[in-house]
């Protein structure tokens, strides 16, 4: 990182930090919202932003990881073990479901993931005994005030963002960010210089499994009470990639800055026209995408102003 | 002594067309093989076959008396088999020197990135190629991407490398270029196979040329004895021109 950035970095963590502060109940769940997606949009930029593979199925791991944990935590025991086991659960079905899909590319790879999450809501719908079917499950209610609620998933959330950061930052300056890169850029030819590319992968399916658990996980727990339609929405498998768009596919920072951008956007539309909100978001994202191909994070006040003497 | 690579009896069918068929065939160490045929005689087949993007069907493929036949090419990679393809592979939008880095971190298993970084800039410069060093791949002419082929694989640290079709697409300056950068390589140690259309690159490199004709090892000799072969002349002009060929004293 350079020396600006540093500085934005840790002036935006210590701001983070400090927003309970404000002690607006509002803010502070629009910011654990905004938190959550940034961590699905991280998850899906491992497979999607640095191997290149279009992942439509972020929800899947997000609906198993939420599941998983309700259950748990609906069977009485302790939160923490139930976020836990959900992280398992995701993660050792990302590392099977990597397997077998990982061999597929392009086209055939997007929709044998966008399938992964409806299938899986289906057995969720349909195992009643388990997971209350479509009824939907309740987990069991803290007993806290809401402003204590409020603060404490805030900072969960926080905590899995900063560890899904560190964690693209690490694998964007390592051999694996740079086998991924490889591979999105040239698969056979990856395979050619020794890169064993499945092995790669897998481990990039992993990741971004794990952390989409992770965080459907921590949103059963906060909100209480999930069903299939609401947590395998397939949202939930969208959004991260068109924050990703938005931000940046492939860097370190694109998916922060795109989910924020894109939820202030929502928020700001959803505010300004109410029966219009969707049509105008698009329309929004769809500029925004023509002229910064590569995301709002390679967006440069320098770059703008040579294009201005050039023009 | 085991060779350094041997085929036995390697065939590989795709459907129903028989791409290679019952080849068999030594490598020794330090020498620089020239693999000819008319088009579509297998010669690229040959090679994926050895580097195992395409296994074998039947048939057995040893390196050092080990067999690899079974091995996926990034651990045949691994083992020190290197290859450039017909049509330059490279990453496009990475750097120039981040291309070499990619051969010197995985199949030569470089665990630091700066001792890659530094190992791939030598490479370069040995290819000509370090004033790029800093460029995206796709910014290079087709003459430099071929080299930056060869810096790749030699980065690779390989002690076998296949070569296939250095030189197409080049003029005469590149070629002559090009044949010095393989004589370099070959002086230092590595054995290369070469595949090439111009007789006139084979036979000024090559000892010994390989000749491949439907599939099928036709010759297998030294150089000066397979250009006058009736039936290497055969594969490539036609029985008449072979016959008329033979007559002449």
């Amino acid at each position: 990182m350079t020396r600006p950035q540093l500085l934005i970095f840790v002036l935006v963590v210590a701001l983070l930090l400090a927003l309970p502060l404000l002690g607006n109940n509002y803010v502070l769940r629009l910011a654990t919202i905004t938190l959550m997606y940034a961590v699905l949009t991280m998850a899906w930029n491992v497979v999607g932003g640095f191997a290149g593979y279009p992942l439509f199925g972020i929800a899947a791991f997000f609906g198993l990881g939420a599941y998983s944990g309700a259950v748990v935590q609906s069977s009485g025991f302790p939160i923490a073990l139930a976020w836990i086991v959900a992280v398992v659960i995701g993660t050792a079905f990302a590392v099977v479901l990597g397997f077998i899909l990982l061999r597929l590319r392009g086209h055939a790879f997007a929709i044998a993931t966008l399938v992964i999450a409806e299938v899986l809501r289906e057995l969720t719908n349909g195992w009643t005994s388990l997971t209350g079917g479509g009824m939907g499950l309740n987990l069991p209610f803290f007993g806290w005030s809401p402003t204590a609620l409020a603060v404490f998933f805030f900072y969960v959330m926080l905590g899995l963002a900063a560890a899904a950061f560190v964690t693209t930052y690490i694998v964007a300056h390592n051999r694996l960010g740079f086998a991924l890169n490889c591979i999105r850029q040239n698969e056979d030819a990856a395979n050619i210089v020794g890169i064993d590319t499945t092995r790669y992968k897998i481990i990039a399916f992993t990741l971004s499994g794990a952390f989409a658990a992770a965080a459907g996980a921590v949103y059963a727990s906060w909100t209480g009470y999930i069903e299939p339609t609401d947590v395998y929405d397939v949202l939930f498998s969208i959004k991260p990639i068109i924050m990703a768009l938005l931000g940046g596919m492939g860097t370190v920072f694109g998916p922060i800055i795109g989910a924020v951008a894109f939820l202030a956007l929502d928020e700001l539309v959803w505010r300004n026209f109410l029966q219009l909100h969707t049509g105008v978001l698009g329309f929004l994202i769809v500029v925004l995408i023509l002229f910064l191909p590569s995301g709002l994070s390679a967006f440069r006040i320098s770059n703008l102003w040579r294009k201005a003497v050039s023009a | 002594m085991t060779a350094l690579l041997q085929l036995k009896n390697v065939s590989r069918s795709f459907g129903g067309v028989r791409a290679i068929h019952n080849v068999s065939l030594t490598l020794e160490p330090g020498q620089i093989v020239g693999l000819i045929g008319p088009n579509g005689a297998g010669k690229s087949t040959l090679v994926n076959i050895i580097t195992g993007v395409h296994p074998a069907s039947s048939g057995e493929i040893l390196h050092k008396g080990e067999p690899i036949q079974r091995l996926k090419p990034f651990q045949i990679s691994a083992r020190g088999i290197a290859r450039t393809f017909q049509v330059v592979q490279p990453f496009p939008a990475m750097t120039v020197v981040e291309n070499v880095m990619a051969g010197a971190m995985f199949a030569a298993g470089i665990a630091s990135m700066d001792d890659a970084r530094r190992v791939a800039m030598e490479h370069l410069a040995f290819t000509g190629l370090a004033a790029f060093a800093d460029r995206p791949a796709e910014q290079l002419t087709l003459a430099y991407r071929k080299r930056l082929e060869l810096a790749k694989s030699l980065a690779m640290n390989p002690h076998i490398l296949l070569l296939d079709e250095v030189n197409a697409g080049l003029n005469t300056t590149e070629v002559e270029q090009a044949l010095e950068l393989i004589r370099a390589i070959a002086a230092r140690g590595i054995s290369i196979v070469i595949i090439e259309h111009l007789l006139k690159v084979v036979t000024g490199l090559c000892s010994r040329i390989i000749v491949l004709h439907h599939g099928e090892l036709i010759a297998d000799d030294p150089a000066a004895d397979v250009i006058r072969d009736p039936r290497v002349i055969e594969a490539y002009l036609g029985s008449r021109f072979a016959e008329r060929q033979m007559v002449r004293p």
